[in-house]
C-alpha cells in the first residue's frame, strides 16, 4: 500500500535549516547554525563534537524543550516549528523519551512514582499509570526495587529508573543526552544494550557523547562542530 | 497533574518540612485563632445581652421610675408627690399606645414560711399586667386577677424557687396557706421557671444570682400590699408595655407629658427603655468588632505575606524539580496548580490550627469571666462558643488567604524555562 509505504519513510523527526541563535549582550551565539536532519524508526543515532558545538541545543529542540530561531521542524509529518508552549508540554509528555546525564529523577518520589509522572501529565488513569510504569521497570530490570527512594539507588540503578521513565509513555523517539557520562564501564555497557534493544524493537534513539568507544555501538554518526553538521554517516 | 495529585504531593511537602510548614502557618493560625475568637465573644455578648434584656422585659418595655427631684426644683421635694395609683389611671386613659401597665410596690426581702420550713422572698404587689410586661408565664395556678384588687384578697403567687423551698416535692401549692411577714396567703400559682443564659455556673444555678433574683420572687395583689405592708397609694416603679416598637419613642414622651401634669410640674420621675440600653451596647459592640477586627486582619494579612515569602523560598530551592516535570511534561498550568494548591494546603491548615486555637481562647475567656464572678451578664458570658459557621468562615477565609498568597509564588514556578532550571545548580 503506498499510503502505509509513505507513512514507514516519513521521518520520525526531521529539521530543515534549523538554526538557534542567543543574544549575549551585544553579541549573537549561533547555538544551531542551519542544521538539517532526518531521523527514522529503527535508528541508533550517536551525536558527536566538541564541547559548545550545539549537541545538547540540538537536543533540546528534538525533544521540544526549546524553540528554534528559525528553520522548520517536522515530527511525525506535523509541522511543529511554530507551537505553543502547552502544545510542545503534550508532546514531551506523550512522544518524547529523554533521557538526562544527571538522572533528574526527584528525590522524594519512589521509582514507581518517578517512571509514573509523564503519565500523571497526559491524562492517563492512576490505575493504568501504574501498570505501565511496572511494565517499564521490568524492561529495565527493576522490578524488584519499585518502592525505593533515589538515593538508596547506584548510579547505574539510577539511570534505568531515567530509562524506564523515558520509556512509559510509549514515545516515538528517545533522546538521550549524555546517558553514560556518569557511570562505570560495566553499566555503560548495559545502558548501550538497553538502548539498542529499544532501536530493535523500532524505536529511534538518539545520544549525545563525547566518548568514540560509546559511538561505536550506534548505527549512525552524527558529528557537529559550530552549531553545524560535520559529517552525518552510517557504521 | 490532578487536582488530586497536586493535594497528595502538597502534603507530602509539607510533612516533608514540618518545621518550616508550621512556621510559615503561624501568621495564619494567630490571625484565625484571633479572628474566630474574637467573632465568638461578641456574638456571645450579643446572644448574651439579647437574653438579658429579654430578661428585663425586652424592648417594648419602659421603666418608670421615682426620682429625687432636679436641682431647681430641689427645694420643693417634700411637696413632690412621687408615683401613685392614680397615674397608673391617668396613663390608662391618656396614653392609647400603651398596652399594659403595671405598677409595683417592692416589700422588700420578706421571710415565707409554712410548716416550719421558711424562704426569704422578694415580695411584690403588682397588677395582673405584670405577667405580659415581664414576658413569664404561669405553670401552675393562675396569676393575679384584677378580681383580686377589688376583693384585696390576700392571695399569693409564687416563683418556683420559693414554691421548691417551702413545699415538698409531691405537695400541690395551688390552694395552700403561707405565712407572708405576720399574714396569712393563699397561694393560687406558681411561676414557670427562668432560667438565665445557656449554661454555666451563675446560669442554671437557680438559687444564686439571675436565677435568684427572677425565681426567688412573691406577687400579691398590689392593693392588699397597700391595705397590709404601706398603708399610703405611693408606687416603687411602673412599667409598661407599647403596643408596637414603633410607638415607644412616641409613647415615651406623652408618657412624660402626661405623668407631668398629675405630678404639677414636678419632675419627681424619670423614664427610660431597653432600647436606650440596647443602643449603648450596639455602640460597644462596633468598637469591638473595629479594633480586634483590625487586629485580626492585619495578623492574617502578615500571615499571607509569611506564607508567600516561605513559597517564594521553597520555589528557589525546587527549580530543579520544576525543571524535571516541564521536562516530561507538565504545563505551565500543571506547574501552578502545583504550587497553588501546596500554599492553599499550608494555609488551611493552619486555618484548622487556628480553629483549636480558638476554641480554646474562647473557653480560657469564659474562664475568666466566670472567675471573675461580678454581674449578671459578664456570669452569663460563660455560656459563649464557637458557632459552626464561624468556624466555617474562619475556614474559607484561611483557604482564600492561601490560596490569594499562592498566587504570585505558583505564576513564578510555572513560567520557569525548563532548560534554564534544568541546568540551575
Ligand atoms: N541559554 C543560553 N544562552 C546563551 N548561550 C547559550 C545558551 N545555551 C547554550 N548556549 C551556547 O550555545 C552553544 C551550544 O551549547 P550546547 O549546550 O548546545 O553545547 P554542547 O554541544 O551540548 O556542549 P557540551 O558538550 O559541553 O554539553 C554554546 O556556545 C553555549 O554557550
Ligand atoms: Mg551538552
Amino acid at each position: 500500500m503506498p499510503d502505509s509505504e509513505k507513512t514507514d519513510n516519513t521521518p520520525v523527526i526531521e529539521l530543515v535549516d534549523a538554526r538557534k541563535i542567543y543574544r549575549m549582550g551585544d553579541e549573537d551565539v549561533n547555538a544551531l547554525d542551519g542544521v538539517s536532519v532526518k531521523i527514522h524508526r529503527g535508528e541508533f543515532i550517536a551525536i558527536l563534537g566538541p564541547s559548545g558545538s550545539g549537541k545538547s541545543t540540538m537536543m533540546n529542540m528534538l525533544g521540544f524543550m526549546d524553540t528554534l530561531t528559525s528553520g522548520k521542524m517536522f515530527f511525525e509529518g506535523e509541522d511543529v516549528s511554530a507551537i505553543g508552549a502547552s502544545k510542545r508540554a503534550w508532546y514531551r509528555a506523550n512522544r518524547i523519551g529523554f533521557i538526562f546525564q544527571a538522572f533528574n529523577l526527584l528525590p522524594r518520589l519512589t521509582v514507581l512514582e518517578n517512571v509514573m509522572l509523564p503519565l500523571t501529565y497526559s491524562r492517563v488513569s492512576r490505575r493504568e499509570a501504574e501498570e505501565r510504569a511496572r511494565e517499564a521497570l521490568s524492561r529495565v530490570a527493576l522490578d524488584h526495587r519499585i518502592g525505593h527512594i533515589p538515593s538508596q539507588l547506584s548510579g547505574g540503578e539510577r539511570q534505568r529508573v531515567a530509562t524506564a521513565r523515558a520509556l512509559v509513555n510509549n514515545p516515538g523517539v528517545v533522546l538521550a543526552d549524555e546517558p553514560t557520562g556518569n557511570l562505570d564501564s560495566k553499566n555503560v555497557a548495559r545502558t548501550l544494550d538497553l538502548l539498542r534493544s529499544l532501536r530493535d524493537s523500532g524505536l529511534p534513539v538518539v545520544m549525545v557523547t563525547h566518548d568514540l568507544e560509546v559511538a561505536k555501538a550506534t548505527s549512525r554518526v552524527v558529528s557537529m562542530r559550530d552549531g553545524k553538521i560535520l559529517e552525518d554517516y552510517l557504521q | 497533574m490532578n487536582f488530586y495529585g497536586a493535594f497528595i504531593n502538597g502534603l507530602r511537602e509539607i510533612l516533608a518540612h514540618k518545621m518550616r510548614s508550621l512556621l510559615s502557618m503561624s501568621g495564619i493560625i494567630l490571625g484565625v485563632a484571633a479572628l474566630v475568637a474574637m467573632v465568638s465573644v461578641v456574638q456571645g455578648m450579643v446572644g448574651q445581652f439579647k437574653g438579658f434584656i429579654e430578661m428585663q422585659g425586652g424592648i417594648e418595655k419602659i421603666t418608670i421610675s421615682t426620682e429625687s427631684l432636679p436641682k431647681e426644683q430641689e427645694h420643693l421635694q417634700d411637696s413632690a408627690p412621687g408615683l401613685r395609683m392614680v397615674d397608673v389611671d391617668a396613663i390608662r386613659k391618656l396614653v392609647p399606645s400603651v398596652s399594659h401597665i403595671s405598677p409595683e410596690i417592692s416589700i422588700r426581702w420578706t421571710s415565707i414560711s409554712r410548716n416550719g420550713k421558711e424562704f426569704n422572698a422578694r415580695v411584690t404587689g403588682t397588677m395582673s399586667d405584670w405577667l405580659v410586661i415581664n414576658k413569664r408565664s404561669v405553670e401552675k395556678g393562675r396569676f393575679l386577677a384584677d378580681a383580686d384588687e377589688l376583693t384585696r384578697a390576700k392571695v399569693c403567687v409564687l416563683g418556683s424557687l420559693v414554691a421548691e423551698e417551702i413545699f415538698e416535692s409531691n405537695e400541690d401549692p395551688i390552694g395552700k396557706a403561707v405565712k407572708i411577714g405576720g399574714e396569712w396567703f393563699t397561694v393560687v400559682g406558681i411561676l414557670n421557671t427562668y432560667s438565665v443564659g445557656k449554661g454555666g455556673p451563675g446560669g442554671k444555678d437557680k438559687k444564686r444570682g439571675p436565677g435568684r433574683w427572677m425565681n426567688g420572687g412573691c406577687y400579691i395583689p398590689i392593693h392588699t400590699a397597700m391595705t397590709n405592708y404601706t398603708s399610703n397609694d405611693k408606687l416603687s416603679s411602673l412599667y409598661v408595655r407599647v403596643s408596637s416598637v414603633d410607638q415607644l419613642e412616641d409613647t415615651v414622651s406623652q408618657l412624660d407629658r402626661v405623668l407631668l401634669q398629675s405630678h404639677n410640674g414636678f419632675q419627681d420621675f424619670s423614664i427610660s427603655t431597653n432600647e436606650e440600653m440596647l443602643d449603648e451596647f450596639k455602640k460597644t459592640e462596633q468598637s469591638f468588632m473595629i479594633s480586634l477586627g483590625g487586629v485580626a486582619f492585619i495578623s492574617l494579612f502578615i500571615g499571607g505575606i509569611g506564607i508567600m515569602n516561605v513559597m517564594l523560598a521553597a520555589i528557589n530551592e525546587r527549580i530543579r524539580e520544576i525543571g524535571v516535570r516541564k521536562a516530561v511534561g507538565a504545563r505551565g498550568s500543571d506547574i501552578f496548580m502545583q504550587f497553588l494548591v501546596e500554599t492553599a494546603l499550608v494555609s488551611s491548615l493552619g486555618g484548622l490550627l487556628g480553629l483549636l486555637l480558638s476554641v480554646a481562647l474562647v473557653e480560657g475567656i469564659g474562664m475568666v469571666m466566670a472567675g471573675g464572678g461580678g454581674s449578671p451578664m459578664s456570669r452569663g458570658m460563660v455560656g459563649m462558643s464557637v458557632e459552626p459557621s464561624v468556624m466555617l468562615a474562619g475556614f474559607v477565609f484561611s483557604v482564600g488567604i492561601g490560596v490569594i498568597s499562592g498566587i504570585f509564588p505558583a505564576l513564578r514556578a510555572s513560567r520557569l524555562d525548563p532548560i534554564e532550571a534544568l541546568r540551575y545548580e
